[in-house]
């Protein structure tokens, strides 16, 4: 099934609640230099094919119109943007690296109200990111997952399609499989959730890292990120059973700073700096947990100033998709 | 107030200005065309523009030169269809290896070589040819003056070491050479005994088959290469008797559900519906007896063996095509293949036999393949440098008298 990987999105929405505010600011955090001067169009939601950001130092060399398991070619940037801006001193050299595409989306391939099952061919390590990946096959079509923790080749993984009611009862979720938010029992550890319904899993994507399904209230569902933090999610959103791979990964040690190197981070200045809020947090006392709420995820109903645009590669203009 | 040369030298300043105020400033006279010069009639150059250049467009001398056509579009290949289907060639690298072609071509794989086969080792010997094969390795690898740009090294054992770039024999070259000459110390041992080889065998170099049919209603092409394909007049002997077809019924193949045994079988727009078997219809030898093709890849000796399987069914196809009709149900009778494939060092031995072309259901009579492999050498690489030091050592004569035992089969009797 084709699908355009690079194709944008830039979801706005007209901010009239305190509470819609503190969650589109804390989830959404990519900007944009085209909506970076208006007050109510801050922040966008962008793909998995973007890379990370600039901060990465690399770039991909080809773009694909399809999802590929082929591994992609990726130039280091040096810190130079494509304008020809010098950006940051800290970033050049380190080792070469492939881009390995990675399917955010679990629930694209489920037709109809049958749950698809896939096998785990392989796990591999990805130099992009601190999680394990797991290469999934299921009829002619393979890709790329993050994998859990007692994930090994040949489990069987289950995607369940995507339920946008709130259900009275709910289904024990194996580890692996990918469920709607609001079919999950409460205490459930999830990872790779998404934000919106069908627009790929943004929260707890790192190595060793759970989110929980906590608590509900009227038409959304209650999610602890692992932060801390909980966002009122909508029911439909997608989540996957289970932690994380690699859960080891924060304990390891850089041995030497020529280390820093093989990653592509270049020294300091070495020049003394006053110290900023970078540096270090001074130990206070614990503040109580933050809560969001709002739902602006049924907001295509609920909402009638919202406004979708989408980025168009052809004409460079953002196009107004609300009415869709 | 007393005047002193100081007093009275001149102020270099001032003057300065003076003239900067008086000549200064660039006066550029006009460049227009006086009045009176135009009144007159003449036609004024302005020399600062360029005069018009007339372009002519480089045309081909000859108009189909092939040196400059430009490339086809898929679209407008003559072959495009727009229903994709599946094909088979020489770059599909399978997922699960012989496991997948086992179920795509129905076939019982069996490891080791086959019995007429067995006995054929060690039969016809010369007493020279290990001294030979000896020499033709160290032809291959070493006596060749060839200096070609080497691919770069990859040893996973050094990851921070740097290969300089390498100058010398490349690995493809190495192959053709070596099995070139393997095939001719065949061809004149096989004279002396066997004098119908002139007769009865032709020798083709770079052949090319296509043929297609249906697994499990799914249509595949496929399209087999081949380096070296000895032919002849006469089919080749079998391998298994009837009461070893008969036991193949009670193989169970595999099953990948949720995944299907066509994983990795891309799919094109570019395909054809007819067979060929390379050569035209009135050729002579149309018999396959043995194919060679070179391995110049770095693919597991797995996903080699899956593809040499492939390509004897579709030799096999073809001939029973040819044989019995485009649109040949049954068998009436099983039809053999040799295949080897080798990078240079170590060889790889199939020997296929069509049993059955009903590939719709998974039940019934199985097709079979042997499969076997003998390293001839062992090419031991320097760890970081100085290629000219590289160590050939522990030679097996096995190799060689297995390679030799497929080219005799169908000679002896």
């Amino acid at each position: 099934m084709p699908f355009n990987v690079f194709q944008r999105t830039l979801r706005v929405v007209c901010l009239e609640s305190p509470a819609t505010k503190v969650l589109v600011q804390s989830c959404l955090f990519r900007r944009n230099p085209l909506t970076e001067g208006l007050a109510s169009n801050k922040h966008s939601v962008h793909t998995s094919a973007c890379l990370a950001g600039r901060y990465s130092g690399r770039r991909l060399a080809e773009r694909p119109e399809e999802y590929t398991t082929k591994p992609l070619r990726l130039v280091s940037t040096g810190g130079w943007d494509e304008e020809g801006n010098h950006y940051s001193r800290r970033l050049g050299g380190g080792n070469r690296r492939k881009y390995r595409m990675i399917d955010w989306n679990r629930a694209r391939l489920v037709q109809g109200k049958t749950p698809y099952k896939e096998v785990v061919v392989s796990l591999d390590r990805d130099c992009n990111r601190s999680a394990t990946i797991a290469l999934v096959a299921a009829g002619e079509v393979k890709r790329y997952i993050l994998a859990t923790v007692n994930m090994k080749p040949g489990d069987i993984i289950t995607t369940f399609p995507a339920c946008h009611e709130m259900k009275t009862y709910t289904v024990a979720g194996k580890e692996g499989d990918c469920h709607s938010v609001g079919s999950l029992p409460l205490g459930t550890l999830v990872n790779s959730v998404e934000v919106y319904p069908g627009t790929g899993a943004r929260l707890a994507k790192s190595a060793g890292c759970q989110a929980k399904v906590a608590r509900r209230v009227p038409g959304a569902v209650l999610v602890a990120m692992p932060s801390g933090k909980e966002a009122m999610l909508h029911p439909g959103c997608m989540a996957t059973v289970g932690q994380i791979a690699n859960p080891d990964h924060s304990k390891l040690k850089l041995t030497k700073a020529g280390v820093n190197r093989w990653f592509g981070i270049r020294p300091k200045s070495g020049l003394k700096k006053k110290k900023t809020g970078f540096d270090g947090k001074a130990v206070r006392k614990k503040k109580i947990q933050q809560k969001m709420a709002g739902n602006p995820l049924l907001r295509n109903q609920m909402n009638p100033n919202l406004k979708v645009l989408t980025w168009n590669e052809g004409t460079r203009l953002w196009r107004d998709d609300s009415h869709v | 107030m007393r005047v002193t040369v100081c007093l009275c030298r001149q102020h270099y300043g001032r003057r300065w200005k003076e003239i900067w105020k008086r000549e200064g400033k660039l006066k550029i006279p006009s460049t227009d065309v006086p009045r009176w010069i135009q009144d007159l009639g003449i036609q004024v150059v302005d020399p600062t523009v360029p005069p018009p250049v007339e372009k002519k467009r480089w045309t081909l001398p000859v108009p189909d030169d092939p040196r400059f056509c430009k490339p086809t579009y898929p679209n407008d290949h003559p072959d495009f269809h727009e229903q994709k289907r599946h094909i088979f060639n020489l770059n599909t690298y399978l997922l699960e290896g012989t496991k997948q072609i086992k179920t795509l071509t129905k076939t019982q794989v069996i490891e080791g070589q086959p019995k007429p086969l067995a006995d054929l080792i060690g039969k016809v010997d010369h007493p020279l040819q290990d001294e030979l094969i000896q020499r033709y390795i160290m032809q291959a690898n070493v006596w060749n003056p060839a200096t070609y740009k080497l691919p770069k090294r990859i040893n996973f054992r050094l990851p921070g070491w740097k290969y300089k770039p390498e100058t010398g024999i490349t690995m493809g070259l190495m192959m053709r050479t070596l099995v070139e000459n393997l095939i001719r110390l065949c061809d004149m041992i096989a004279v002396e005994e066997y004098p119908q080889v002139l007769t009865e065998r032709r020798h083709t170099h770079d052949h090319v088959t296509w043929t297609h049919f249906n697994t499990q209603g799914v249509p595949i092409h496929v399209l087999a290469h081949s380096d070296h394909m000895i032919s002849s007049n006469k089919p080749l002997p079998l391998f298994a008797d009837e009461a070893m077809i008969d036991s193949s019924k009670a193989i169970v193949l595999p099953d990948f559900y949720p995944m299907s045994p066509l994983i990795d079988v891309k799919l094109h727009n570019v395909w054809r519906e007819d067979t060929c078997n390379g050569w035209t219809p009135e050729y002579q030898f149309p018999h396959v007896h043995n194919f060679v093709f070179l391995n110049n890849d770095t693919w597991p000796n797995d996903r080699r063996n899956a593809r040499a399987i492939m390509f004897c069914l579709a030799h096999c196809l073809t001939q029973a095509k040819k044989l019995y009709g485009e649109d040949v149900k049954v068998l009436p009778k099983p039809i053999s293949v040799n295949c080897t494939h080798t990078n240079g060092i170590v060889f790889h031995f199939v020997n296929f036999q069509l049993n059955t072309l009903d590939f719709e259901n998974q039940e019934g009579v199985k097709n079979i393949a042997w499969i076997d492999s003998c390293r001839m050498y062992r090419k031991i690489l320097p760890k970081r440098a100085m290629l000219n030091k590289t160590e050939y050592k522990d030679y097996n004569p096995v190799a060689f008298q297995m390679f030799k035992a497929r080219y005799l089969h169908g000679l002896v009797k």
